[in-house]
């Protein structure tokens, strides 16, 4: 599971958005700096980003389900509100960690590494929420917004 | 709404803590009001890793068997100390290793080489009574002494004082005179050195160590030829080490001291030559099994020896049960490695550094512990002693004492730091090397034929070089391609 989410946030090695230690880190290397055994941030980062896009997806498709909310750019609008709630729970945390000295002091972690972190963070949940948003396999139950993707109406 | 939402996620992620980092926070608690883990907390800590359901993140605990390794549950919680800023030293770790060889104590058999060539050692008081007295009364008083038995030696043991208690001990440094010597009796016209070290060696067991105090000097006798003798008495010695090395472990401590010599000294021919006042060498040979000598050195009472010692070699045979302890740092470096593997002494996706200023190099460091060693800091500090399989690594030794990154690498006793321009998949291997120290050579004389008027000579010892030539042999020609210690690290691009 850790390098699966791994693979992800580091974009299969094409895209670094952070350094290698930040990477070591995020896979739970651990404060004594012995091996990968401290906090897997990747896997509860990675959890917790799709969790809350189900939540948003469900949010609009489902619990509000509203017509009033059913244009494409209430579809951005609650992409907007996802990325930047995924960005910024990304950032703080991490940032807190390293910031608070809790991790191998072999490292060197910076803020520009959160916030790298945190802007892959919210790229993927916006990816997320466009796949599940743009096939009709789960929206079909919307009553209002079934036909509601990023690109119509 | 946000804030709330981030306050949400945070106490979600808080309470969704690792085992490991619920076992730190336990370990954390634990000390942080009296700096100190007991038996009891240290017993709780141990629980926690058996009933833990993360068998993997806590295999860092536990040996290849999978049984919890005290020393690694040891070096962890200093480390997670250190790193968490609480500033506590390793005896205030409670450790069930130290618990149990604190108990264990053994007898010591002490030998003073009585042949006519000591008298002089013992003419009125000399360094040497003060040295060998304050020797024994510190060892009569350690915890790991149980008894001390006094005795004399020659072609047989003349004289013996068992469970000498300190009044003994001070009577028999009173009593070392040249009459006394020769009231004991025993063949003091000859000194068969190989045959003082069988009945020394022969004595010794599991519950007993020995000390031999002797000037170590051939008599080959006036029909002889000096050199032959002598090195008839070195392969002598190497094979009656050799036999026992093989039957058991032993290891040895020689001290080499001066002392005041005034009395007759005996040439190779066994002509009585009278010196007066002159320094002159002697020996103190400490020899027992590795514990027991471990012990005594960790003691620190050879250094306390009254009027200090010149040279100390320390000769033990390569461990083969305990394996090296050493970590590769992650940083400092050049170049780049994975962190995954290090862990077991590998380095994945190796890559020389592309920076203009350090390009094409390869540099990484590797902390060290060498305390359980018998030999000295000295030793680790000499890149002479190392030998690695690339000889395009360069080695740089940094001690850790006194050294501002002790607290961070605590528990380690040196840093290497190994470069290389040429960077290949290889398993390389870092050897300790031990050699024939060289002040042997210096001590050691070919002839005392001039020792009258030739200070040089008056101030060595006739052969010494072949008998440390004949222990030398035995401890590590045996073992030839062997080290006293070795690690690998297994490096790959």
């Amino acid at each position: 599971m850790n390098n699966f989410f791994a693979n992800l946030y580091e974009w299969f090695g094409f895209m670094p958005l952070y350094s290698s230690d930040m990477k070591d880190h995020l896979k739970g290397w651990d404060i004594t700096c012995t091996d990968f055994i401290g906090t897997p941030w990747y896997v509860y980062i990675g959890s917790l980003m799709i969790i809350t896009t189900g939540f948003v997806y469900a949010l609009q498709y489902h619990i509000m389900d509203s017509p009033r909310f059913c244009e494409k750019k209430h579809w951005w609008l609650f992409a907007l509100i996802l990325t930047s709630f995924n960005f910024l729970m990304a950032m703080i945390l991490t940032y807190h960690s390293i910031h608070s000295g809790n991790h191998c002091y072999q490292l060197r972690l910076g803020l520009s590494d959160s916030i790298g972190f945190g802007i892959s963070n919210a790229l993927w949940s916006l990816l997320l929420l466009m796949l599940i948003s743009s096939f009709p396999l789960f929206r079909r139950w919307s009553t209002n917004c079934s036909y509601t993707t990023f690109w119509k109406p | 709404m946000k804030k709330i939402y981030i306050l949400l996620i945070a106490l979600c992620i808080s309470s969704c803590t690792s085992e490991i980092e619920s076992f730190n926070t336990l370990a954390v608690q634990m000390v942080r009001e009296d700096r100190v883990l007991d038996q009891q907390e240290y017993e709780k800590l141990i629980q926690y890793i058996q009933k833990s359901s993360d068998t993997e993140v806590f295999r860092v605990f536990k040996t290849d068997k999978a049984s919890i390794d005290p020393e690694q549950v040891h070096n962890y919680l200093i480390n997670l100390f250190k790193a968490k800023q609480l500033m506590i030293s390793s005896e205030n770790l409670w450790n069930p290793e130290t618990y149990l060889t604190a108990n264990t104590s053994f007898n010591i058999n002490v030998f003073l080489e009585n042949s006519a060539s000591m008298d002089g050692y013992v003419s009125g008081v000399t360094q040497f009574e003060s040295d060998i007295y304050s020797l024994l009364g510190n060892i009569k008083t350690a915890d790991f002494c149980d008894t001390l038995n006094l005795g004399y030696v020659n072609n047989g043991i003349p004289y013996r004082k068992r469970n000498a208690n300190l009044n003994d001990i001070q009577e028999f440094i009173e009593k070392l005179e040249p009459d006394n010597f020769k009231k004991r009796g025993g063949e003091r016209g000859v000194s068969d050195i190989k045959q003082v070290l069988d009945i020394v060696l022969n004595q010794l067991d599991q519950h007993h160590a020995a000390i031999l105090i002797s000037d170590f000097v051939f008599s080959p006798g006036r029909d002889k030829d000096a050199r032959e003798y002598m090195i008839h008495q070195s392969i002598g010695i190497k094979n009656s080490m050799t036999e026992l090395l093989e039957k058991s472990d032993v290891s040895m401590v020689v001290l080499q001291m001066n002392s005041t010599f005034s009395g007759m000294y005996y040439t190779h021919t066994n002509t009585p030559v009278k010196l007066t006042g002159i320094k002159r060498p002697y020996y103190i040979w400490i020899i027992g099994s590795s514990p027991q000598i471990k012990k005594i050195i960790d003691s620190h009472y050879l250094e306390q020896i009254k009027g200090g010692y010149q040279h100390e070699w320390i000769l033990n045979r390569p461990r083969e049960d305990q394996k090296l302890n050493f970590k590769i740092q992650y940083a400092p470096r050049i170049g780049y490695f994975s962190a995954h593997g290090i862990k077991e002494g590998h380095l994945l996706e190796a890559a020389s550094s592309r920076e203009d200023r350090t390009k094409d190099l390869f540099k990484f460091h590797v902390a060290v512990d060498f305390s359980k060693s018998m030999q000295p800091t000295a030793f680790f500090n000499n890149p002479a002693h190392y030998k690695l399989s690339d000889p395009d690594y360069t080695l740089v030794i940094e001690p850790l004492e006194n050294s501002s990154k002790q607290i961070k690498l605590s528990g380690y006793t040196h840093l290497l730091g190994l470069q290389t321009s040429h960077l290949r998949d290889e398993v390389l291997t870092i050897n300790l090397i031990p050699e024939l120290p060289a002040w042997i050579e210096e001590v050691s004389a070919e002839t005392d034929r001039d020792i009258l008027k030739d200070v040089a000579q008056q101030q060595r010892t006739l052969g010494f070089k072949y008998l440390a030539e004949g222990i030398y042999d035995a401890y590590y020609k045996h073992t030839e391609g062997r080290s006293l210690e070795q690690f690998e690290i297994t490096i790959k691009q």
